[in-house]
């Protein structure tokens, strides 16, 4: 492939392995009755999010309007329409984290990546999220970044933590 | 292998994942190499203790030494002291906070005396990967019984007179409920447990899916034979993929014994199992929203009647049940329902999970007998509020419940108790407040967060909480007015009675409960501008206390817009014009001289 | 499929390995350092083969006791009851002798 013409549309379909192995898992729920959110959970594993021509394919296959598709995918928080960094940054704002003053930790991101919530920094490198109660409340405030679990965490310990992350 | 001697159990629980017991696992497993004792010791990944704040907890057996907070440095005294000479490495027990006492056996830790554990009774005890320990523990007896011995309406008998009642919220009794979906007409029936648990601060359910999912497969299996369903599903929200994992592995091994599948023990009773995924939608946790979501649709809530027990999963027949409401099942078909009963109250008989958290000092999952008082949780289980402070309320019930204040302490936990003196029981979130939460900023916390969730099908959920959610934010950002609280119980009263469903109904909770026993607060920030916990920024006022300063300069160089000034060693002061508001004076002051 | 029967077995099966975790009988061995310098380590597998052989509802747990060098290796009996018996200067073949004599007290794991 020709990188300097690529301008990246990922809709190379033929030959990027992401389509064919769709293509299996669509085979694989194609019988299942409600299968659309399943399938979109393992799209969304495999892509990262969920582009537009995804969302295309998995209506077609399927048999779905896109509309349908579009539908569940805008509903459900879980599913992302836009690309998202290297590393996902998600702070509990559950009720335990909430009273442990999860908000300043919130805050204390964004002044650091100078990003707001569900934004992602310009080099793709962090996405700033939230989430509710991940079941680590005895360490609240808790985040988590990709798999990491960080708790009973202060605001100043953030610009440490964030710059493990290259 | 040789014969084993020891059980090392490591909980690998969510909260001990977070502490890091991967790690220490791994070291252990490479210090037992070392020593040569890998053949005679056996290490054992369980779910959840309970003990979340402690962790990572490491449970030692036959000897039952309970260590936490054990670090992968940890580990090599673990294995050379106690499990090559048999002593127990004091430092790493757990210590009373007050008497500073070491405790080495789980039962005399004050966290677990009061408990009694049914719902839990597996977790923490076995490995909840593997279906064999789960059957020694009288796994799959109850279904066995169910199955070979009895009819399904003596079974749905024994269930209702238990008196079981869904843990999930409503309290709903279950032998009901499995007899409207019995007796429903249709060729086809669903089974459908609901481990939605969108309670943002709780994780009851999570922990029984992690730490015992063959007791829900059980239960499940044991429904399914008394209303006649051959298909169940279990609907678990993606954000739990170490439960997902587990239930995962524990189906395919019912399937591979063949306790799922066709003919289960000779009966000709059929059942299987599915797994489907939530997607971060909190009213999913709504039963007619959770069967929509099932459906592979956007899950909104659909007007009851019919009930999902006669007009379902694709219209047919199903029963939804929670997780922990399934858990107590095979307690009750294999010891009946009189032992059943002679725990907890008349009106709640047997126990209920909470997931105690907040300002608290012992965080984690407890199951108590319901009829325990909040008191008892919060001093007794929970051990009181850290650092001398007062405490000011207890949340149940998350976004749909109210809060307690203290003279409410003694209020016991059960569903008619909870409700009569104006929360709810929940599903099981705990939450401790104390003087340093402020109460509009909590119910403004809920508000945001139904209004957020709110899935717009019906207009009151949808307009109404966020008008409420508006107003709220104007009270604490001190632009309150008069008249605000009267709008707001207003609102809720039209909100809570003309919404769709459950989620909009119970949305104004938070809000009436903190106004019936915090009015107070609100009055100080709509006609004082003053925030008495000092939480909502806009309405501080920081100040230094001249008495208590002794002019150490800290907070002057801390503070990042140059607002404070003073001499060493004498009184300073904060500009009020230059002050953000940022707080970073009042965390630096050894002296707490700063008040706001 | 799976019999009631075939359930019921492997139920007793491992039941019995998850004896560790709740012991109903102890046969608590010295293990301290001067304890394994005596033998100790040996005495725990000979202790062990034959509980096993013997399928008793016993466990044996290794821990420091202490009484006086010179009665090392040491083995402590606690039985359900608390009932406790101690044995001084035990040897591997010894401590055959005392698990076999024990046997009548403990019975075997299928019936505990
Ligand atoms: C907005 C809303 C959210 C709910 N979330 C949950 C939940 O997360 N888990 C749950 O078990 N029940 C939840 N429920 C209750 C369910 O609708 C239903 O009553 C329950 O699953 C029935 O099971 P049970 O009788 O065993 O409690 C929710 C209800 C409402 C209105
Ligand atoms: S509320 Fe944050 S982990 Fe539970």
């Amino acid at each position: 492939m020709d990188e300097k013409k690529c301008a990246g549309c990922s809709s190379n379909t033929t030959t990027d392995p992401r389509y064919q192995e769709l293509a299996q898992v669509i085979e694989q729920y194609r019988d299942m009755e409600g299968a659309l959110i399943m399938v979109l959970h393992r799209a969304q594993e495999i892509f990262g999010y969920l582009p537009e021509d995804v969302q295309k394919i998995v209506a077609k296959e399927l048999d779905l309007p896109l509309s349908e598709v579009y539908g569940v995918t805008t509903f459900y928080s879980y599913f992302s329409l836009k690309p998202r960094g290297k590393y996902r940054i998600a702070v509990c704002l559950g009720t335990a984290c909430y009273v442990r003053g999860a908000a300043e930790l919130v805050s204390a991101i964004e002044k650091e990546l100078g990003i707001k919530v569900n934004d992602t920094t310009e080099d793709a490198r962090f996405t700033l999220e939230v989430s509710r109660c991940i079941g680590a409340c005895g360490l609240a405030p808790v985040m988590t970044i990709n798999d990491d679990v960080y708790g009973r965490l202060t605001p100043d310990k953030i610009p440490e933590i964030l710059a493990k992350y290259e | 292998m040789g014969l084993i001697r020891s059980h090392v159990l490591v909980c690998a629980g969510t909260g001990c994942v977070s502490s890091g017991c991967k790690m220490m696992q791994e070291a252990m497993q490479q210090a037992l190499e070392r020593h040569g004792l890998s053949s005679e010791i056996k290490v054992v990944e369980t779910g959840c203790f309970g003990f979340c704040k402690e962790g990572p907890i490491v449970m030692v057996y036959p000897e039952g030494t309970f260590y936490c907070q054990v670090k992968p440095e940890d580990v090599e005294e673990l294995v050379s002291e106690h499990l090559l000479k048999g002593r127990i490495v004091e430092r790493l027990l757990y210590k009373e906070p007050v008497s500073e006492r070491a405790i080495s056996l789980f039962n005399d830790i004050g966290f677990y005396q009061k408990q009694q554990r049914v719902a839990l009774r597996n977790c923490g005890k076995i490995n909840p990967e593997s279906i064999e320990e789960y059957i020694a523990r009288d796994g799959y007896q109850a279904l066995a019984k169910a199955v070979t011995q009895m009819t399904p309406t003596q079974v749905i008998e024994m269930v209702s007179e238990s008196g079981l009642r869904g843990r999930g919220g409503g309290g709903f009794p279950a032998g009901r409920k499995w007899e409207f979906a019995r007796v429903a007409q249709g060729d086809i029936k669903y089974v459908v447990c609901n481990a939605d648990e969108g309670d943002p601060g709780a994780f009851m359910d999570r922990s029984i899916l992690e730490g015992d999912p063959h007791s829900v497969v059980e239960a499940m299996a044991i429904a399914g034979y008394a209303i006649g369903a051959k298909q169940g599903y279990v609907y678990v929200r993606a954000e739990y993929p170490i439960a997902v994992e587990r239930l995962s592995i524990a189906i395919k091994q019912a399937r591979e014994l063949g306790l799922l599948g066709k003919n289960i023990f000779g009966s000709g009773f059929d059942f299987d199992l599915g797994i489907r995924l939530g997607a971060g939608a909190f009213v999913c946790g709504e039963e007619t929203a959770l069967l929509t979501s099932i459906e592979g649709h956007r899950g909104t809530p659909r007007p009851r009647p019919p009930y999902p027990a006669v007009k379902g999963l694709w219209g047919k027949p199903t029963l939804i049940n929670n997780v922990e409401t399934f858990a107590n099942i095979p307690v009750i078909i294999l010891h009946g329902p009189a032992k059943f009963k002679s725990i907890g109250t008349d009106t709640s008989p047997g126990t209920k999970v909470f997931a105690l958290a907040g300002n608290i000092n012992n965080t984690g999952l407890v199951e108590v007998p319901m009829g325990t008082t909040l008191r008892e949780i919060v001093y007794d289980i929970g051990g009181g509020i850290p650092g001398g402070k007062a405490f000011k309320a207890c949340q149940t019930g998350g976004p749909s419940g109210g809060c307690l204040p203290a003279e409410l302490l003694d209020t016991p936990v059960d569903y008619d108790s909870l409700t009569a003196a104006g929360s709810m029981m929940g599903s099981g979130g705990l939450i401790v407040m104390d003087e340093d939460n402020c109460m509009v900023d909590v119910a403004r916390f809920f508000l945001e967060f139904t209004q957020d969730e709110s899935c717009g099908k019906c207009v009151p959920c949808r307009e109404g909480t966020k008008r409420m959610l508006e107003i709220l934010e104007r009270i604490t950002n001190g632009e309150g007015v008069a008249g605000d609280i009267e709008l707001l119980e207003e609102l809720a009263e039209v909100i809570s009675r003309t919404s769709l469903c459950g989620l909009g109904q119970t949305a104004p909770n938070p809000v009436l409960a903190t106004l019936k026993f915090f009015r107070d607060e609100y009055e100080a920030h709509i006609y004082e501008k003053r925030c008495p916990a000092g939480v909502c920024q806009a309405l501080l006022s920081y100040a230094i206390v001249a008495e208590k300063c002794k002019g150490c300069g800290l907070c002057k160089k801390v503070c990042p817009v140059d607002a404070i000034s003073g001499d060493l060693r004498q009184p300073h002061t904060i500009d009020k014009d230059k002050c953000i508001k940022c707080g970073a004076c009042v965390a630096k002051c050894p002296f707490k001289a700063i008040s706001r | 499929m799976m019999t009631v029967a075939q359930l019921n077995s492997i139920r007793d099966r491992v039941r019995k390995e998850l004896l560790i975790r709740e012991p109903h009988n102890r046969l608590v061995v010295g293990v301290g350092t001067v304890g394994i310098a005596a033998g100790a380590r040996e005495i725990m597998a000979a202790a062990m083969e034959v509980v096993n052989t013997l399928g008793l509802d016993m466990v044996v747990v290794g821990e420091d006791l202490s009484v006086p060098a010179e009665q090392m290796p040491v083995v402590r009996f606690i039985g359900a009851d608390g009932e406790e018996i101690t044995f001084t200067s035990v040897t591997a073949s010894k401590i055959r002798e005392i698990v076999k004599d024990l046997a009548d007290k403990v019975g075997t794991a299928e019936n505990a």
